[in-house]
C-alpha cells in the first residue's frame, strides 16, 4: 500500500481566506436577475449536484422566484440589530477529556456502500502532477 | 534587482488530549482502521459535536505562551468543502470575520537567532478538528477515520519570516514551545505537527507582492528546503518580467521542487458560516489564571535555569532545551550524576550524533537518564575509558542494556592498576626507541604517541590519563 | 368511550389508568393498535416501517409492570416516531432514497428517554423528505393522506405521525418542527401538536435539516397527554450542546385548566390577508371563547412578523444545504452504481438519492452562503431575527401567551401545490416566527372550515411551555374537539363505527 499526504483543496477564494492579503468584495444586494443559468451551474457545481439542462431551466426559474420574494428583507432597516446570538442554553456544555469505547469497526462499517479490510472504499483521489 | 522574501507559517498541532475534539473516542494511534469511530466524528445521521474542555485548555495554554490575547468568547465555524476524508463533508473550525474572533489572536514568539533574538508575530490560534486518513492503491482510495475529529490547533503567524533558516528557527522553537507548555507531542514527522507555509518577494519596503501557499513539507529539513527552493523559483519568475501565479504547490521530497496541482481554476469557496451545534466557548479571566498558574516552564525560562543553577554555557543550554524530551532526560540524568556539564557534553555530543542519524527523539530510544548517568558515574571514576564508554553508549542506544552488563560481557573496566599498566608501558619503551629518544629530545608530543601505543596493546581499556602519567614519570618528564 | 375497540382511541392518560385498573394490558393494546394499522395503512400510509412481533414482544415486557403504582409514565403506551429520528437497528430513512435501508448504530436521546419510560415504539412515520415541506408529498415512498379526506394532504413534515394519532394507528407520536412541522400536521388532523422552546429537547438523534430551528416534539390527541409526553423528553443531555438545562416541570400535573385573569395578545399580523375565512372564523371564535373563560384577549401586533418567511427561507436552507453535504455516498447511504470518479460519485449520488425540494433548499442555501453573498443573506436574515424576537419579548412583557391561527387554509388538495414551490412555502407564515424566535408553540383543534379541522396556535414566552399547555387546556376542555375523531373509511373488524361528524 502507497500511503500519500493528500493535498486539502486550495484555498483561493478572495473572502473565505484567512491568507493575510485578502481583499473583501461584499455585495450590498444581490440583484435577482444575477441568478442566470451561469450561476445555477455554479451552485450546482458548489452542491455536488448533478442537473440536467431542463432541471437547470427550471431550478433557475423557481430559484429567482423564490429569490424575489426574499428581496423583501432588502427594506428593512437593521441599524442596531446584531446577528441573532446562538441560545446560551446550559452552565457548562464542555465534555471531559476522558475517552469512551468507540462503536466496533463492524458497527461503524455497517452501512458503507463499500468496504475492504476495514476501510471505506471510494474512487481514486489523485493530486495531479 | 533585490528582494526582500516574506514568508508566513501555517502550523497544526495535535493536541495531547486523551479523546477526540468534539466525541469521546479514545485520540490515540496506529488502531485497526474505522475502530475509534463513534455516531460523532463518522458523521452520523443526528449526531452532534461536543467540546473537549482540555483541549480549550491547552489552547489557553498556547495562547499564554505565544503572549497571545485571549478572546473571552470564540465561536466555533464550519468549513465546508467535499473529501473523502472528511465525514460530513465540513469541518468545524474557527474563522476570524467580522465580529467573531477565534480562541486568541495578536501574540509574539521571540526565537532565539544566535545571540540575537527574532520577534515573529502571530496571527491567531484556533481550534479545529482533523481529518480522517486517505491511503491509496490501485484503482481506488481507502478512507480511515480514526483520525477524523482529533483534536487540532492551528497557529498562524504574521508574515514575518524572511528565510528559510529563520522559518526553520521559529519551527523549532515553537516547537519546543509547545512540547514544553505539554500541548502536544509535536512531532513532524509523525504528524502531529505540520507545517504550510506562504512565501512571497518584494523589493525591500515594497508593497507586498503574490505569494504562493506550500504545502506537503514533512520534516524541518523539508521546509527549510522547500522554501529555499521556492524563493528561488520566483526570484527566477520576477528576473524574467514574469509573474508570480497565486496558487498551492506542493514539495516534492524526491525531486526536491515544489510543483503546482493542478486544481480547478475556480476558487474553492468555504462558505464559512457560525457552527449552530455549538455555543460560543466562554473564557473567563479566572480561568486564564488558573491556566497560568499551571503553566509548565517554558524552554526560555528553562535555558535560563539551565545557565543560572547549572552553570553551563549559553549554546549548550539552548541545544538541551530544543525539545522537551532531551530537557527532561538531561535534568533526571544530572539528578543521578550531579555533573552538568559532563552530562550535557555526552547528550549534546554522541548521544545527539547517534539520534539525528536514526532521526529520533531521545524518548524514541530505550535508554533512561538513570543508564545514561550510571555509564558516564563509570567514566568519572576510571573504571572506563572514555573511548570504551562511546562503544558502550552506541549499544545502550541501540539495545537498551545497562553501562554494566555491557561492560561486564565485553570486559571493558578501564585498566587502573598501575602495576599492569607499568609492565604494558615497559613493551611499549622497549618497542619504540625512536619516540622514546624524541621525548628525551623534548618533543613532549611524542608522548601521546606512546600513549596510544598503550592504548593500542590494552585493546582500549587503559586509562589514558593515568598511561599518560606513568609514561611520563618513567620518562622523567616535567 | 369504553370496549375495545376504542383502544387505540383512548388517551395516554386513560389507557394509563384503565392498566393500573388491570382493565386492560399492552399487548391488549398494541394488538388493538396494529389491527388498525393493519386495516388503515393500504389507504392512510402514515408508516414507512414497523415491526410488529418486536413491538408485540415489548408490549409482553412491560405487560405485568404497566399497572404498578411504580410504573414509569409511559409504560405500555403505542408510540410512533417520525423516520428523521434514529431508532437503533431499525430502518431511519428521512422519507428520502438517500438513507433507503440505513439502520443508525445509535437511539436519539428522546429514543432513550421513551424507552426508559416505558413507551413502545410501534413503527417509523412518514415526512416530507429530509423535514422539507409542508405536507408530506414530498416523500420519496408517496405520501400519507389525511384521515379526515384521503384526498387531502395531513400537512407536512410531521404528516405521517399526525395521521397515525389521528386515525388511532398510534396513541402518540414524536415529530419535529423546524418550521410548523409539527404544528400545521397537528392542525390539518384535527390533533394536539407541540413545538417546545429551542433547547428544550435534545436533538441528539435528530437528522438534522437547520440545526438552530429544529426541534422534536409531541403529537397527541389531547394537551394532557402532549403535556406528559413532552414531560419524558425533555430536559438537558448532554450529547447536545444546545439543550438547556432550564428546569424541566411536570407539565401535565401544572394544567389547572383555570385562565382567569391571563391575558392573552392576539397577533394582529396573522390575521391579515391570506387567511382563509373559514380558519379566521374558527380562530376567532376559540378566542371569545378564551374570552369567556374569563382572560382577558387583547391585540398585539409583531411589526416584523412578515419579514418572518423570507428570514426563514435564508437560514433554513443555508444550514440544511451544509447538514445535508453528508450524503455523498461515502460512507453510509445511497451511492449511485457507476462512479468512476470522486466528482461523478458526489454528483450522481446527490442526483439520484434526493428528490426536487431537497436540491430546490440546497442549492438556495449554497447560493446564500456563497462568495459575496453571506453578508446579503444570511447575515442579514440573522439581524431579522433579532428583530423579530424583539418583537416578541415586547409582546410578552403585557401578556402571558399569544394566540392566532397555525395555518392560513385548513387541509388542501394532493397535487394542489406540489408544483408550485413558493406557494407551499407560504403555508408556514404564521408558524416560522416562532422557530426564528426560538419559542414554543402548540396546536390545539379549535373547530372546522368546510368539514376540515383548524387548529388555534398558542405561543409561550421561552421555557414557560407550562403556561402554554395551561391556555391550551382550558381552552380544549371547555370544547369537545379533542373527543372528535376522523371517521374510519376502513375500520378493523374490531373498530366500532367511531367518531362524530365533524361540524362546519
Amino acid at each position: 500500500m502507497v500511503t500519500r499526504r493528500l493535498s486539502r483543496p486550495a484555498v483561493l477564494c478572495y473572502h473565505c481566506t484567512d491568507l493575510p492579503f485578502a481583499r473583501f468584495a461584499p455585495l450590498a444586494e444581490a440583484p435577482v436577475s444575477m441568478i442566470d443559468d451561469r450561476t445555477v451551474t455554479h451552485v450546482a457545481r458548489l452542491s455536488r449536484l448533478e442537473l440536467s439542462a431542463q432541471e437547470v431551466a427550471q431550478f433557475r426559474a423557481q430559484l429567482r422566484e423564490i429569490l424575489a420574494y426574499i428581496q423583501t428583507l432588502n427594506t428593512l432597516n437593521l441599524d442596531g440589530a446584531p446577528p441573532a446570538a446562538q441560545a446560551r442554553p446550559a452552565a457548562d456544555v464542555l465534555r471531559d477529556d476522558v475517552a469512551r469505547p468507540s462503536l466496533d469497526q463492524k458497527e461503524a462499517l455497517a452501512n458503507a456502500p463499500a468496504v475492504e479490510d476495514g476501510y471505506f472504499v471510494v474512487p481514486p483521489v489523485i493530486a495531479e502532477e | 534587482m533585490t528582494y526582500e522574501t516574506v514568508i508566513g507559517l501555517e502550523v497544526h498541532v495535535q493536541l495531547s488530549t486523551a479523546s477526540k475534539m468534539f466525541c469521546a473516542c479514545a485520540a490515540a494511534f496506529g488502531a485497526p482502521p474505522n475502530t475509534l469511530t463513534c455516531p460523532v466524528c463518522l458523521g452520523l445521521p443526528g449526531s452532534l459535536p461536543v467540546l473537549n474542555r482540555r483541549a480549550v485548555e491547552l489552547g489557553i495554554r498556547t495562547a499564554l505562551a505565544l503572549e497571545c490575547r485571549i478572546h473571552p468568547e470564540s465561536q466555533f465555524h464550519r468549513k465546508n468543502y467535499y473529501y473523502p476524508d472528511l465525514p460530513k463533508n465540513y469541518q468545524i473550525s474557527q474563522y476570524q470575520y467580522l465580529t467573531h474572533p477565534p480562541l486568541a489572536t495578536g501574540g509574539t514568539l521571540s526565537v532565539p537567532s544566535g545571540k540575537a533574538v527574532r520577534r515573529v508575530g502571530i496571527r491567531r490560534v484556533h481550534l479545529e478538528e482533523d481529518t480522517g486518513k486517505l491511503v491509496h492503491v490501485a484503482g481506488r482510495s481507502l478512507v480511515d477515520y480514526n483520525r477524523a475529529g482529533v483534536p487540532l490547533m492551528e497557529v498562524v503567524t504574521e508574515p514575518d519570516l524572511r528565510s528559510a533558516e529563520e522559518a526553520r528557527a521559529f519551527l523549532i522553537h515553537l516547537r519546543a514551545v509547545l512540547q514544553f507548555a505539554e500541548v502536544t507531542s509535536g512531532r513532524l514527522e509523525e504528524g502531529t505537527l505540520r507545517c504550510d507555509a506562504n512565501l512571497s518577494l518584494r523589493p525591500p519596503g515594497g508593497p507586498h507582492g503574490i505569494r504562493t501557499e506550500i504545502k506537503n513539507m514533512n520534516s524541518l529539513r523539508s521546509v527549510e528546503r522547500a522554501l529555499r527552493f521556492e524563493e528561488a523559483r520566483q526570484r527566477q519568475l520576477l528576473d524574467g518580467g514574469n509573474p508570480v501565479a497565486q496558487e498551492t504547490r506542493h514539495w516534492d521530497e524526491g525531486r526536491e521542487i515544489t510543483f503546482s496541482s493542478r486544481e480547478k481554476e475556480e476558487a474553492q469557496d468555504y462558505r464559512y458560516f457560525p457552527e449552530p451545534d455549538l455555543v460560543p466557548v466562554q473564557i473567563d479571566a479566572a480561568q486564564v489564571e488558573g491556566v497560568r498558574a499551571g503553566l509548565p516552564e517554558l524552554p526560555d525560562a528553562r535555558r535560563r535555569r539551565y545557565v543560572e543553577a547549572f552553570g553551563l554555557p549559553e549554546h549548550d543550554a539552548a541545544v538541551l532545551t530544543a525539545t522537551r524530551s532531551m530537557a527532561e532526560f538531561f535534568e533526571r540524568a544530572a539528578a543521578v550524576l550531579p555533573k552538568p556539564k559532563v552530562v550535557s557534553n555526552w547528550l549534546i555530543g554522541d548521544v545527539s550524533a547517534y539520534l539525528n542519524a536514526e532521526g529520533r527523539e531521545i524518548d524514541q530510544v530505550p535508554v533512561r537518564p538513570e543508564s545514561l548517568a550510571a555509564l558516564l558515574a563509570l567514566v568519572e571514576a576510571g573504571t572506563l575509558s572514555g573511548p570504551s564508554a562511546k562503544e558502550v553508549l552506541e549499544e545502550m542506544l541501540r539495545t537498551g542494556r545497562t553501562a554494566e552488563a555491557i561492560v561486564a560481557e565485553r570486559g571493558l573496566v578501564q585498566i587502573s592498576d598501575e602495576a599492569m599498566l607499568d609492565k604494558v608501558i615497559q613493551e611499549v619503551i622497549t618497542e619504540h626507541p625512536g619516540p622514546v629518544g624524541d621525548v628525551g629530545a623534548g618533543k613532549v608530543q611524542a608522548v601521546t604517541f606512546l600513549v596510544g601505543q598503550v592504548m593500542k596493546k590494552t585493546r582500549g581499556r587503559a586509562n589514558p590519563a593515568l598511561v599518560n602519567r606513568l609514561i611520563r614519570e618513567r620518562l622523567r618528564v616535567p | 368511550m369504553s370496549g375495545a375497540a376504542a383502544l387505540p382511541d383512548l388517551p395516554a392518560w386513560e389507557l394509563r389508568r384503565l392498566y393500573h385498573r388491570r382493565e386492560t394490558s399492552p399487548v391488549d393494546v398494541v394488538r388493538a393498535v396494529f389491527e388498525r394499522i393493519d386495516a388503515q395503512e393500504p389507504h392512510l400510509h402514515a408508516y414507512l416501517f414497523r415491526d410488529r412481533e418486536a413491538s408485540l414482544a415489548e408490549a409482553a415486557r412491560w405487560d405485568g409492570a404497566a399497572g404498578g403504582d411504580d410504573a414509569p409514565p409511559l409504560a405500555g403506551i403505542p408510540v410512533a416516531i417520525k423516520d428523521n429520528i434514529c431508532t437503533r437497528g431499525w430502518p431511519t430513512t428521512c422519507g428520502s432514497r438517500m438513507l433507503a435501508g440505513f439502520k443508525p448504530p445509535y437511539d436519539a436521546t428522546v429514543i432513550t428517554r421513551l424507552r426508559r419510560a416505558g413507551a413502545i415504539i410501534v413503527g417509523k412515520a412518514n415526512l416530507d423528505e429530509f423535514a422539507m415541506g409542508s405536507s408530506t408529498e414530498n416523500s420519496a415512498f408517496g405520501p400519507t393522506r389525511n384521515p379526515w379526506d384521503p384526498a387531502r394532504v395531513p400537512g407536512g413534515t410531521s404528516g405521517g405521525p399526525a395521521a397515525a394519532v389521528a386515525a388511532g394507528e398510534a396513541t402518540l407520536a414524536l415529530g419535529s418542527d423546524t418550521g410548523g412541522s409539527i404544528r400545521q400536521p397537528a392542525a390539518f388532523c384535527g390533533v394536539v401538536g407541540l413545538k417546545p422552546t429551542y433547547g428544550r429537547v435534545s436533538r441528539y438523534g435528530l437528522v438534522a435539516f437547520a440545526s438552530s430551528l429544529d426541534q422534536i416534539g409531541p403529537l397527541a390527541r389531547d394537551v394532557r397527554d402532549a403535556a406528559l409526553l413532552l414531560h419524558v423528553i425533555a430536559g438537558r443531555d448532554p450529547a447536545d450542546s444546545t439543550s438547556s438545562d432550564a428546569e424541566v416541570v411536570p407539565y401535565h400535573d401544572r394544567l389547572t385548566g383555570s385562565i382567569r385573569g391571563m391575558r392573552l395578545g392576539v397577533v394582529r399580523e396573522f390575521f391579515a390577508e391570506g387567511l382563509d375565512p373559514g380558519v379566521g372564523a374558527a380562530v376567532r371564535k376559540a378566542i371569545d371563547t378564551c374570552r369567556g373563560l374569563g382572560a382577558v384577549c387583547e391585540e398585539v401586533s409583531l411589526p416584523h412578523a412578515s419579514y418572518a418567511l423570507p428570514a426563514y427561507y435564508i437560514v433554513a436552507p443555508a444550514e440544511a444545504s451544509s447538514n445535508l453535504a453528508r450524503y455523498a455516498g461515502v460512507h453510509y447511504g445511497h451511492r449511485t452504481a457507476e462512479a468512476g470518479d470522486l466528482e461523478t460519485l458526489y454528483s450522481r449520488t446527490r442526483r439520484e438519492g434526493f428528490g426536487a425540494e431537497v436540491k430546490r433548499r440546497i442549492m438556495l442555501g449554497t447560493y446564500a452562503l456563497s462568495a459575496g453573498y453571506y453578508e446579503a443573506f444570511y447575515l442579514r436574515a440573522q439581524r431579522v431575527r433579532t428583530l423579530i424576537r424583539r418583537d416578541f419579548e415586547a409582546a410578552f412583557a403585557r401578556f402571558d401567551a399569544l394566540l392566532g391561527p397555525v395555518t392560513p387554509t385548513a387541509a388542501f388538495r394532493i397535487g394542489e401545490k406540489v408544483d408550485d414551490p413558493l406557494q407551499m412555502y407560504l403555508s408556514d407564515v404564521y408558524t416560522v416566527p416562532l422557530n426564528l424566535a426560538g419559542l414554543p408553540g402548540v396546536s390545539v383543534p379549535c373547530g372546522f372550515a368546510a368539514g376540515l379541522p383548524v387548529g388555534l396556535q398558542v405561543i409561550g414566552r421561552p421555557f414557560d411551555e407550562a403556561t402554554m399547555l395551561n391556555v391550551a387546556y382550558a381552552f380544549e376542555q371547555a370544547t369537545p374537539f379533542h373527543t372528535m375523531r376522523p371517521p374510519l373509511a376502513h375500520p378493523a373488524a374490531g373498530d366500532a363505527s367511531r367518531g362524530r361528524s365533524p361540524t362546519s
